[in-house]
């Protein structure tokens, strides 16, 4: 076979504008948007928290409600536009197709309508942030009866609507591309793609495309609830008799916070869950890859990837430990979040031992999913911390369990991003991101992410709250003890400021790469997967499961290749 | 003979995941009393109220559990 | 010289034919599908996409429709799980007694009649649905001697929508007959979940009209029987669910009140 320079993936007679080209690309246009934007608020966050009296220039100093938005903004788009949209959504259309041998999406004017509601839901809620009142103040979960009332704080009234109405519409937007998806693997796949040959990546997409069918309807349903709650007077989640800032609220009936707590985290575990699965599925295929090795328990992981998508939906509850729930309910919530710690070890423990002892090639990708690895252990430890109601009642709503999650999720996802980004840029664009610009990157967000996230959970077990816009000039006890965090938050502070800086070096790397001219090998990760398979997969049989290597580490079989004597050397 | 090694292989691996399972069941952990704050919501809510509570879990949870094990055995059927 | 010369017009002798032209005396086998049922050849999944036969694409809008109901269901299983915990709820007064405010919701009794036309179109749209699948006549239809299937599956569908809509009036009426007593949608926490489910499934189930106008529009523009089969029965299918759902729905307002 002839090393042919890497032809992209060209626009079949689908019409362009259904193309799951077109529309992966859309998905990360609206994620790279929000994720700029997110940062920017964060950073705001945090120039706020630690020089309080700051004046944002053109705006004044940052008031209490304003944080309290930047906060509910912040998460909402992090959330929601970047760590559900881009994974499953934006790679997931660029390279699901080839990798399981379909021509395209299995409902591609479904799949094109799907993004452009997403882009819809995206415009809609930044207008949050121009509307009377300003953006809503509730946080991402949307708790009542502060979301339910206009009467309860600034950016309540329009802000919280429009929030209502672009969550709602990314609801429904992100059901039918889920449904696109799941479809897709199971029906498209091409010729010998059977199962056990499928890629852990695409079991990842396939698991959290079932939870997204499953989650987002229940969001739905609970924000019809919480709109009637709003506009017609019903009580789902307002009690009775409740005063609102001076104001008796009129309606009948007997509503419960708790019941919205229930239905949205009912929602709001499966998606976290499908926003890292995609990544973990990545990281199994990446580490293989440049290890050159088979993944360790290949079956096994598909097992485990369905598990943590089945706990996923149970376990909900211990979001709510401190929400006054039945101590009987705790203990099974925390049953079953600790079981998910099962499946995420063994997981890990397949990471490491696909990596034990071979010499892998420190590529970009590599780097990226071997910091993926270290973010998921640091951020998933203290996970069954947390899973244990009577240490979740000290560290609940500290920034103990921001620190969690912003590892696990916010780190260890967008780890699983810019992974994604350096090893399928050869495919998408025919031109190889450069290794030096990678690593710099590369090491300057691992440094920031720890340098940022670790020391909250010093200042989580100190006692700091999370959503507190000030941390000075709080009276008595409470006081004192935040002031024993000061010196952290500023600390915190430089870090993120570190690490926004460290995305610079991505930015000139893609800039400087989409404008050289020169081009990237066919395969030029001797990746056995079928994306990178010299022609069409879609006209190609896959022969055997991916990651066969060779033992001198050299040669490899791809999953397209007829048999065992053809093997190519690497480009 | 590699069939063999398979099944055992397989039902040690079941073992352990139950085994594990059942040490979690019978962890510290799992006979909570609670806090004083759950213990006092839990006795001001009426026993319907909590039984209630209890069948809508049940009822979203075990729905949603069903589904996905319903969506996962559904693909075994495909090639 | 050889004694005997055999003059050419008597060579034309038609000669046995001796070979069996490769074929080893066997019927023939179509290699493009690894011949004669063997193996599986006869599973048409195991072929390349787009060669495995005429219900590659129904089965594939089956699967969508399919997870799409698991999503629609997920979200009626959410608000049943609200109106149980509300059903229960109420709050202590000032003497200490747990007052709860649910007043049972007396459902209009037109539901009846709804629910029963709903039923009813339910089985005139697996009519409909069976009427596309019927082999001689989409044989015919699909080499063009009749439209008998589009035209059995258009007669029956235009008398599921026409329930359909009726089923929605029906609803509105319902709705109508409420206001006139006085319970309105904020009334009471089970008029909350009433009007809640009503609404919800009404919504639900016009799109499942325009769906079915879609399916009939299809059955007279669209080119392929394979495409007009699969808007029928995408569309019956939905339909079918959004009936079932009806059922439990109707079950508890009528009866878990």
């Amino acid at each position: 076979m002839s090393v042919s320079p890497a032809t992209p993936i060209t626009l079949a007679p689908d019409s362009r504008w259904t193309h799951h080209r077109t529309v992966g690309f859309g998905y990360l246009t609206i994620s790279t948007v929000a994720v700029g934007v997110g940062t920017v608020l964060s950073l705001l966050m945090r120039l706020h928290l630690s020089w309080p009296a700051w004046s944002l220039p053109l705006h004044g100093p940052i008031l209490p409600e304003e944080y309290l938005g930047l906060v509910t903004m912040h998460g909402t788009l992090m959330l929601f536009f970047v760590l559900t949209v881009a994974p499953q959504s934006g790679f997931g259309n660029l390279i699901l197709p080839a990798q399981i041998g379909a021509r395209h999406m299995a409902f591609p004017r479904l799949n094109a309508a799907s993004m452009w509601l997403t882009g819809l839901a995206f415009l809609i809620l930044l207008t949050a942030f121009f509307v009377p009142g300003g953006s809503p103040i509730s946080g991402w979960t949307a708790y009542p009866p502060l979301s339910a009332t206009a009467l309860a704080g600034p950016g309540q009234g329009e802000g919280m609507d429009v929030w209502l109405a672009a969550i709602a519409l990314f609801s429904v937007a992100s059901t039918l591309g889920a449904i696109n998806t799941l479809t897709t693997i199971v029906k498209l796949r091409g010729e010998g793609m059977s199962w056990t040959r499928l890629p852990l990546t695409v079991w990842g997409w396939f698991t959290a495309a079932l939870l997204s069918v499953l989650a987002f309807s229940v969001l739905l349903a609970a924000l019809a609830m919480l709109f009637c709650d709003r506009h017609l007077q019903s009580s789902f989640f307002v009690p009775g008799g409740d005063l609102v800032n001076g104001v008796l609220l009129q309606h009948r009936g007997d509503g419960s916070p708790l019941l919205w707590l229930h239905l949205f985290w009912f929602f709001g575990h499966p998606e976290v869950y499908i926003a890292i699965l995609p990544g973990m599925g990545l990281t199994s295929m990446v580490l293989a890859n440049f290890a050159h090795r088979r993944v360790f328990a290949y079956r096994l992981m598909i097992a485990t990837t369905l598990l943590i998508g089945l706990l996923g939906i149970l376990v909900w509850g211990h979001h709510m430990f401190v929400a006054g729930l039945n101590p009987f309910a705790g203990s099974a919530f925390a049953l079953s979040s600790m079981a998910i710690a099962l499946p995420a070890s063994a997981k890990v423990l397949s990471w490491l031992a696909t990596i034990w002892r071979s010499r892998p090639q420190l590529t970009t990708p590599m780097l990226f999913a071997l910091g993926f690895v270290s973010l998921f252990i640091a951020g998933g430890l203290t996970g069954p911390i947390l899973a244990q109601p009577i240490l979740d009642e000290y560290l609940h709503n500290t920034f103990f369990v921001v620190a969690h999650f912003h590892l696990i999720m916010a780190m260890a996802g967008v780890f699983g991003l810019f992974c994604a980004t350096y090893y399928w840029f050869p495919l998408i664009f025919g031109k190889m991101l450069s290794e030096r610009l990678g690593k710099l990157h590369f090491w300057g967000t691992i440094l920031g992410a720890y340098a940022t996230f670790l020391p909250m959970h010093l200042t989580g077990l100190a006692g700091e709250p999370r959503q507190y816009a000030q941390l000075t000039g709080v009276p008595g006890p409470a006081g004192q003890l935040l002031q024993t965090t000061l010196p952290l938050q500023n600390h915190i502070t430089y870090a993120a400021l570190f690490l926004a800086c460290a995305q610079l070096p991505f930015l000139l790397n893609l800039g400087l790469t989409l404008r050289s001219r020169l081009r990237a090998s066919q395969n030029p990760w001797s990746a056995t997967t079928m994306e990178w398979a010299p022609q069409a997969t879609d006209e190609l049989t896959a022969h055997r499961d991916p990651c066969h290597y060779a033992e001198d580490g050299v040669l490899f079989l791809g999953q397209w290749e007829p048999d065992a004597t053809s093997a190519l050397p690497p480009e | 003979m590699k069939a063999r090694s398979q099944n055992l292989r397989a039902s040690v691996l079941r073992w352990a995941w139950l085994g594990s399972l059942l040490l979690l069941g019978i962890a510290a952990q799992s006979f909570g009393q609670g806090c004083s704050q759950c213990l006092d919501n839990t006795r001001a809510t009426p026993p319907a109220v909590q039984a209630a509570y209890r069948k809508a879990i049940y009822l979203l949870g075990g729905t949603g559990a069903a589904l996905f094990v319903a969506g996962t055995l559904l693909i075994r059927r495909e090639r | 010289m050889p004694p005997i010369v055999t003059p050419p017009e008597i060579e034309r002798r038609h000669k046995v034919h001796e070979s069996d032209n490769g074929s080893g005396r066997r019927p023939p086998t179509d290699k493009r599908t690894g011949g004669n049922g063997e193996g599986d050849s006869d599973n048409w999944n195991d072929r390349p996409q787009g060669r495995r036969g005429p219900r590659e694409r129904l089965s594939q809008v089956r699967m969508g429709v399919f997870f799409g109901l698991f999503a629609v269901l997920m979200f009626f299983i959410a608000i049943v799980s609200a109106f149980f915990v509300t059903r229960a709820s109420g709050h202590f007064d000032a003497y200490s007694r747990y007052v709860n405010e649910w007043l049972p919701t007396t459902i209009p009794s037109i539901l009846w009649l709804n629910t029963a036309v709903l039923i009813l179109s339910s089985a005139s749209a697996e009519m409909a649905r069976r009427s596309m699948f019927r082999e001689e006549d989409v044989m015919d239809e699909w080499i063009g001697l009749s439209r008998r299937t589009s035209q059995r599956a258009t007669a029956w569908l235009t008398l599921t929508l026409g329930l359909g809509v009726l089923f929605l009036a029906g609803q509105w009426v319902a709705w109508d007959q409420l206001a006139a007593q006085h319970v309105f949608f904020k009334s009471n926490p089970s008029s909350h979940f009433f009007y809640l489910i009503t609404v919800a499934h009404a919504v639900h189930l016009f799109v499942g009209v325009g769906a079915l106008i879609a399916a009939l529009i299809g059955l007279r523009r669209s080119h392929q029987i394979a495409s007009r089969q699969i808007f029928v029965d995408a569309t019956v299918w939905y339909w079918h669910a959004m009936g079932l759902l009806w059922l439990f729905l109707f079950a508890l307002l009528e009866f878990g009140q």
